[in-house]
């Protein structure tokens, strides 16, 4: 049934009532129980899968597509979706509620009160990412043709010929870290074997040994800086601003230091100093964000791994068949992308007015696609609400999302993934939840703080 | 019919391998998928369809 509409764009009262839908804003829906909120974003699936929601204190509201099939559409649709105009859900805040967590130059461009509700959000978005850096620019916010372009400097880190030659390394990390858990005794995995990607990510980059626990400390600020949310500490919102700060400024002395030494090696900072963008060197607000894609990579990942573990605790039937057929470990972690996903959900703006499932989309609108909710479509998966690590994926997940914008990590993100569930299956076959995992107050991506389990 | 890769927008995730062997490969050191037959028998059709349906680049299209 496709929901009526008022002039304001509101759903009709009649079929908002009956069921509590997700606060889609609000970090505190994302804390609770996984079966409530994935019940409460099934409701709003089957009763109004295209859905017109305006969040309490934002400036413009947004179209919530919670189907597979839609999202598939808009992500395959760049020209007539921009991602310019920003690319996730807080980006939509009232500016005058989240000021405080952009860099200055933002701030006056807010404050001159000449921009359109589209143009305040890519400002928004603009300013959260920059680490204060006013030519940063940005992979998530380009569209094509230039998007492609920014988009092939970074493909060279993360060619898939390199990732698959890393699995040897991979290895040695996660034996190095896996034996640190001590079998028996409760241990966080966030803070052990979670420390693998971050750890991998940043001898990626180039960043020096006796820099990487300083570096995924300046990183994992940068993470909550990509996140704009209202309800953010100050003092919080300080620290962050501040290490993000000091990550900006090191990624400058780092990419100096590699195009002064000169260097044909394969870590990214390597690798964009010997690039070109436009005939001549890549700038440097470019190549910060290039090493902020990675280091978003590192966090990322570091929250699959956690998922990944979380749902074979939750489901020891299924951990027991992958000790039997660890062939299937790949496949299990395409399914516990599926059940479990990081990033939760992506925005778009549509640039021309259109129709999805029923509801004319206007231009300028900014339309959110929910990858968690497409994962559990029951159009798309049968029992949905099972993690079956053996479900065949014929059809995609969407939690590296879909098309031009697809995660460009994908696939060193599940060669990771793979690597460390072979490597820790064979040592532990057992493990057991030790206490409730801590989820990220966090509406845009999900991850957990800490995951306390039993090995054995 | 006709099959179109865009390779500057592949990048080797090898799904459309799994999904239509005959006409997709990709070997550990490739960086891009090969498009082994642009002009497939029109019995393959189901599989491509799986195939572009499934690439995570959206970077198949078929004609025709």
């Amino acid at each position: 049934m496709a929901a009526t509409t008022d002039s304001t764009g509101s759903p009709g009262s009649s079929d908002a009532t009956a069921v509590t839908w997700p606060a889609w804003e609000s970090a505190a829906f994302y804390m609770q129980d996984p079966a409530v909120m994935y019940a409460s974003m099934a409701a709003q699936r089957q009763a109004a899968p295209v859905h017109w929601y305006e969040p309490p204190g934002y400036a413009t509201g947004l179209w919530v597509l919670s189907k597979w099939e839609h999202q598939r559409f808009v992500g395959s649709s760049p020209e007539r979706f921009s991602s310019w105009y920003g690319f996730a859900i807080g980006d939509a805040s009232d500016p005058a509620t989240v000021m405080h967590q952009l860099p200055e130059w933002a701030q006056e461009k807010l404050r001159a009160g000449n921009l359109s509700p589209a143009e305040v959000r890519h400002t928004v978005a603009h300013g959260k990412l920059s680490m204060g850096d006013p030519d940063f620019e940005s992979l998530m916010l380009a569209d094509p043709p230039r998007h492609g372009q920014i988009r092939s400097v970074l493909m060279k880190a993360l060619r898939p010929s390199l990732v698959r030659s890393l699995k040897a390394r991979i290895g040695e990390i996660a034996d190095e870290l896996i034996a640190e858990v001590e079998p028996g005794t409760e241990t966080d995995f966030v803070t052990t074997v979670g420390r693998i990607p971050a750890a991998l990510m940043t001898e990626l980059i180039g960043v020096p040994r006796d820099m990487r626990e300083r570096f995924i400390e300046m990183a994992s600020a940068q993470m909550k800086a990509i996140t704009i949310d209202p309800e953010r500490d100050p003092a919080e919102a300080e620290r962050v601003k501040r290490l993000v700060g000091e990550f900006h400024d090191y990624c400058e002395e780092l990419l100096a230091e590699r195009r002064k030494r000169g260097s044909d090696g394969d870590d990214l900072a390597s690798i964009i100093a010997r690039s070109e963008h436009d005939g001549g060197p890549v700038p440097t607000g470019a190549a910060i964000s290039y090493i902020h894609t990675f280091v978003n990579a590192g966090e990322t990942t570091r929250g699959l791994l956690s998922f990944v573990a979380l749902a074979l605790a939750e489901n020891p039937d299924q951990r027991r068949l992958l000790v039997e057929r660890p062939e299937l470990i790949g496949n299990a972690i395409e399914e516990s992308l599926r059940y479990y996903p990081i990033n939760w959900s992506g925005c778009r703006t549509a640039k021309q007015d259109l129709e999805i499932g029923g509801q004319a989309i206007r231009k300028d609108d900014f339309v959110m696609m929910v990858y968690a909710s497409a994962n559990r479509d029951e159009d798309v998966w049968d029992r949905p609400d099972e993690l079956d690590v053996t479900r065949s994926f014929d059809m995609d997940h969407q939690s590296f999302g879909h098309g031009e914008h697809s995660c460009p990590g994908a696939l060193l993100a599940r060669t990771d993934a793979a690597m460390v569930f072979e490597r820790l299956l064979a040592r532990f076959p057992d493990w057991e939840p030790a206490g409730e995992p801590q989820r990220w107050a966090n509406p845009f991506l999900q991850g957990l703080g800490t995951l306390p389990l039993r090995f054995g | 019919m006709k099959v179109i890769l865009d390779e500057l927008r592949c990048d080797a995730h090898g799904v459309c391998v799994s999904a239509c062997p005959e006409v997709f490969d990709l070997d550990d050191d490739d960086d891009v998928v090969r498009l082994l037959d642009d002009q497939p028998d029109e019995s393959l059709r189901a599989s491509l369809v799986r195939a572009a349906q499934g690439c995570p680049k959206a970077a198949i299209k078929i004609e025709g």
